[in-house]
């Protein structure tokens, strides 16, 4: 019995809390618990979105391999090989240096150098691997 | 495998054989503990399953030995309990509740007086304010040292003692309320 004068004591606390301190696991917890445990284990063991890997069948990989390498050298090319002058895309010569030049140059004599100067620039303008072929300036204005 | 280092770096690789023993060794007191709180036997159930999900989780980022791991285990309690609390109305559990406590309480029929006093004990503390009841709870029901309580609800020894004690004289009043005592 609690004396209402007297406060609680912690034997008194124990002794009225001790039904408490008896209380049972329900027969099905611990099973309950350990489905929990399962769940949040198999739960952590999965990697993150990035971090996983698909299965996808070996021709289907070779074949997204090849489209994607020609689309690379497709979208690529344009940048490496700027339009050519000529329709039938031979090689640039000296001859179509001076014809650009003389083109460009409507009002004037052709000046020595300037079909020269043109070439260089029109030469400044193509990617190295194109070869140019370069003649005898002073045979070509002899010529005209 | 004991509670030791080597137990709490098993529990960190999460290997299966030392959750299972973490599970044994923790389900009870969890289970108390909530069960303590509320009297509702299913709840407390759920929440000790939520609990150990919550430990897979969190354990690996424990700081700490093997000494850290029971306070450790009760800080999540305690957290779930505050999130439980948060979703529920709070207020003052009836003493008619209170006989489901015995209900599942073993004790022999001949102490009704006990069982009676103990019954309007447990419905007291589960009027306690949520900081109190559990350290009332933690202490007297799973019986950890106040060094523990204090660690388990982030607390300082110092408020853990003050809360024992202020506990204490509420639960005075209440008892002595309800029996109809000045």
């Amino acid at each position: 019995m609690i004396d209402p004068q007297e406060p609680l004591s912690d034997e008194q606390i124990e002794e009225m809390l001790a039904p408490l301190r008896a209380v049972k696991l329900p027969d099905h917890a611990h099973a309950v618990n350990m489905a929990a445990v399962r769940r949040a284990l198999s739960l952590r063991a999965r990697p993150v979105w990035w971090q996983r890997t698909v299965a996808v069948p070996v021709p289907l990989a070779i074949a997204a391999i090849v489209l994607l390498a020609c689309t690379t050298v497709a979208l690529l090319r344009p940048l490496g090989n700027p339009p050519r002058p000529g329709a039938d895309g031979a090689r640039p010569t000296q001859a179509d240096g001076i014809a650009i030049g003389r083109a460009t140059n409507a009002g004037g004599e052709l000046a020595a150098d300037a079909s020269w100067s043109m070439s260089r620039s029109y030469i400044g303008s193509l990617v190295n691997a194109h070869a140019f072929e370069i003649t005898d300036s002073k045979e070509k204005r002899d010529a005209l | 495998m004991a509670l030791d280092e080597e137990f709490i770096a098993s529990l960190k690789r999460r290997e299966d054989d030392a959750y299972e023993l973490l599970v044994r060794r923790f389900e009870t007191p969890l289970y108390k503990y909530f069960f303590g709180s509320h009297g509702d036997p299913q709840l407390a159930g759920e929440q000790t399953a939520d609990c150990f999900s919550e430990l897979v989780k969190s354990l690996p980022k424990m700081a700490g030995g093997a000494n850290q791991l029971r306070p450790f285990v009760f800080a999540v309690a305690k957290n779930i309990m505050r999130r439980q609390w948060r979703l529920q109305t709070r207020g003052f559990t009836p003493l008619d509740c209170a006989d489901d406590v015995v209900d599942h309480c073993p004790g022999p029929e001949s102490v009704a007086e006990a069982a009676e006093e103990s019954a309007r004990l447990i419905a007291a503390i589960r009027s306690l304010d949520p900081a109190t009841r559990d350290v009332f709870l933690l202490r007297f029901v799973d019986e950890l040292p106040i060094a523990e309580i204090a660690e388990a609800l982030g607390e300082p020894i110092g408020t853990v003692k003050s809360r024992l004690h202020r506990g204490r004289q509420r639960l005075q009043e209440i008892l002595q309320t309800k029996s109809g005592l000045p």
